[in-house]
């Protein structure tokens, strides 16, 4: 009889510690699902703020006064656009690639960048993050 | 061993009160475990709470809103809101410096104003990005405040103001697509991971060289306003629709100043001779006439006290293709008399000039046309005056001129319900009126929008503008409706300018020599945008093909 008592006395501390403790290790758990999700919503916070910025400094109105003013370019022009079975001899090709000589080799468009962003001397914290 | 009174019956009650007494420690202390098990099995609730407390912020994100290319037009950001309890500010000289130097663009004086006044309240900045807050936050001053709060941003800036609209403090959509979007229930309840996008059928590139070449064109003519609208003349997507002035979304005070608003579709224009195309049409329509045909030009038009003049006329009489390419005002108000006012009122019912147009971005102006149509107004209809419309309406109507005959609705949101496509005009009428809006560009009035390769149709219009107090003024409305490719056309565009004046080496106001060459320098850039190719073979060019194939 006073075994069974201490036994079931044994069980009962038993159980009550495991309890205790499954429930601190939950709210260590819950506490470090908090600071994920916290994490999470930061980062998409963020990633909001970085795609924004993207999409600003990419807006056509950006991409095309850097075309003009850096690379020297000009916009494509209708009669540049032809339908791939004309002969050439019927293209009017009036304007050709800018000749480059660079490292980039046939790159026309990265020998331009390279060469502009020495010239100006950008470095890459003038990058928008 | 027995004791006296063992069997006392006091002693027998004893043993019972124990039992009793032991059975209810028992259930007592049995309560207390039960009740400590489950306290100790349940969440808590307040930590719970707390991670609840980052959530409310969801309840007012919206959508993101992206082109049809996917390049994002609309998106919100968390931004933080700078408040200052200035009764508690201890030095509010040196903190009004600390903040000028950490926010760029705050206005010393003024805070330095707001910290010193005591109050308990004051706004310091709003807006600041993550990276200005930690810096304010970092200068830990006492009697500083920072909110997050979420804010609506357009990245592409005021080019695409009109069709997306704007939304208030609280982030709810006040015009254009924004407030579409709300009455479709695509607003709130988003956690911004799941956030739907919203994909709107604008090309952000055309938009830009659109908006681009309009705006080079208000001050080249130094016009009032201008507009713009290209779209598929077929299924009414609009790709690209811009009207100047306008504003910066982003800036949500300059929406509400005057003369912002979309001209497009808010006002109602008197177009003038663009409309002839719906006279002819209607006539080709209803078989009275074949292009071909001949009409008096010359002779003044007598209709009750009013006389109609063609003091351009060169000869007496003109086919209905003359008629349309240069423009004959006599010559329509004849082919408008001849289809009579009841078909004409008809004709352009059929059309949806009549009623105002419902779009995603809002419901056009209401057309103002007489109440009873008489003879007189058949004949001014005709040519475009007496009738004012939206110049989306109009530009939809045209598009069922060029597209085979089918009544189109202009969209801005890809990927809704396309209504199904009712006829409006027989096919051969719309073949009848590509083949003359071609002549008009090839021989006609639209000369100047020519494009060698391009097959281009298009018809002019000059309106005399109404004046306020009635009668008309001698400031114009020029503009210039286009479609193309118009062997089989895939785009109409049309092109607005009110009030242009005659520039250097322009022979007049009129919109050969604006509306015209406006549309001609859109369409250079736009062309090569579209994916429209070149066809040369007409007229090969052979001398810088060795240049071509180096």
């Amino acid at each position: 009889m006073r075994f069974v008592t201490l036994l079931a006395f044994g069980v009962w501390a038993g159980l009550a510690f495991l309890i205790y403790d499954m429930k601190y290790d939950s709210q260590r758990l819950q506490a470090r699902a908090g600071s994920l999700a916290k994490s999470i919503e930061e980062e998409q916070q963020n990633l909001a703020v970085a795609r924004a910025e993207w999409s600003h400094v990419t807006r056509p109105e950006h991409v095309e006064k850097l075309a003009r003013t850096v690379l020297k370019f000009e916009p494509v022009k209708p009669e540049q656009m032809v339908r791939g079975n004309q002969p050439p001899a019927q293209i009017a090709g009036k304007s050709r690639a800018p000749q480059t000589t660079s490292s980039t080799g046939s790159d026309g468009i990265a020998a331009l960048i390279e060469r502009s962003v020495k010239k100006s001397g950008l470095g890459s914290h003038d990058i928008p993050r | 061993m027995t004791f006296h009174g063992e069997t006392h019956p006091a002693s027998i009650q004893g043993k019972g009160r124990r039992a009793v007494l032991a059975l209810m420690l028992c259930g007592a202390f049995g309560l207390v475990s039960a009740r400590l098990i489950t306290l100790a099995s349940e969440t808590p609730a307040i930590s719970r709470l707390a991670v609840a407390e980052n959530a409310p912020r969801h309840a007012v994100s919206r959508s993101d809103i992206v082109d049809r290319n996917g390049q994002m037009l609309a998106t919100d950001i968390r931004v933080y809101w700078l408040q200052a309890n200035p009764s508690i500010v201890g030095n509010p000289d040196e903190t009004a410096e600390q903040l000028a130097a950490v926010l760029p663009g705050l206005n010393l004086n003024d805070t330095r104003a707001k910290l010193k006044s005591g109050k308990r309240f004051a706004w310091i900045k709003r807006g600041l990005t993550p990276r200005e807050a930690a810096a304010v936050h970092n200068l830990g001053v006492p009697g500083l405040t920072l909110i997050e709060a979420p804010q609506r941003v357009y990245p592409a800036g005021e080019t695409l103001s009109h069709v997306l609209g704007h939304t208030d403090v609280d982030n709810i959509g006040l015009a254009g697509l924004e407030k579409y979007i709300d009455g479709q229930g695509l607003k709130s309840g988003h956690a911004e991971g799941a956030r739907p996008t919203v994909r709107s059928t604008i090309d952000l590139r055309v938009q830009h060289v659109v908006r681009s070449e309009l705006a080079t064109a208000l001050t080249q003519y130094r016009a009032k306003a201008a507009g713009a609208i290209l779209m598929n003349a077929n299924n009414g997507d609009v790709i690209a629709m811009s009207s100047l002035p306008d504003f910066d979304p982003n800036r949500r005070d300059n929406a509400l100043e005057a003369n912002r608003q979309n001209r497009l579709i808010a006002d109602t224009y008197e177009l003038g001779s663009v409309f002839k195309a719906f006279t002819v049409a209607m006539l080709l329509d209803a078989d009275l006439a074949r292009p071909s045909d001949q009409f008096d030009i010359a002779t003044p038009l007598q209709i009750n006290r009013f006389t109609l003049r063609d003091v351009h006329a060169k000869t007496q009489y003109a086919t209905v293709e003359d008629i349309l390419a240069h423009s004959s005002n006599t010559g329509a108000a004849r082919l408008g008399l001849k289809a009579g006012p009841v078909r004409q009122k008809a004709f352009l019912t059929r059309l949806g000039l009549l009623s105002p147009l419902e779009t995603q971005i809002g419901r056009s102006g209401h057309p103002l046309y007489p109440d009873v149509w008489r003879e007189i107004n058949t004949a001014t209809i005709s040519y475009g005056h007496g009738l004012a419309t939206s110049p989306l309406a109009f530009a939809a109507a045209a598009a069922s001129l060029v597209n085979g005959g089918s009544k189109v609705t202009p969209r801005f949101m890809a990927g809704e319900a396309v209504a199904p496509r009712e006829r409006v005009l027989k096919a051969a009428t719309s073949q009848s009126m590509r083949r003359m809006m071609h002549l008009t560009v090839e021989s006609g009035t639209g000369r100047r929008a020519r494009i060698p390769g391009f097959g281009i149709g298009g018809k002019t219009g000059t309106a005399i503008k109404p004046k306020p107090s009635g009668g008309y003024s001698d400031a114009v409305i020029t503009s210039f409706v286009s479609a193309f490719p118009i062997e089989k056309p895939e785009y109409l565009l049309f092109v607005m300018l009110d009030e242009p004046h005659t520039v250097d080496g322009a022979l007049g106001n009129e919109a050969a020599y604006n509306a015209v060459p406006v549309t001609g320098d859109i369409l250079k850039r736009v062309l090569p945008i579209l994916g429209l190719t070149a066809d040369l073979t007409p007229a090969p060019r052979v001398e810088n093909a060795a240049a071509f194939l180096r």
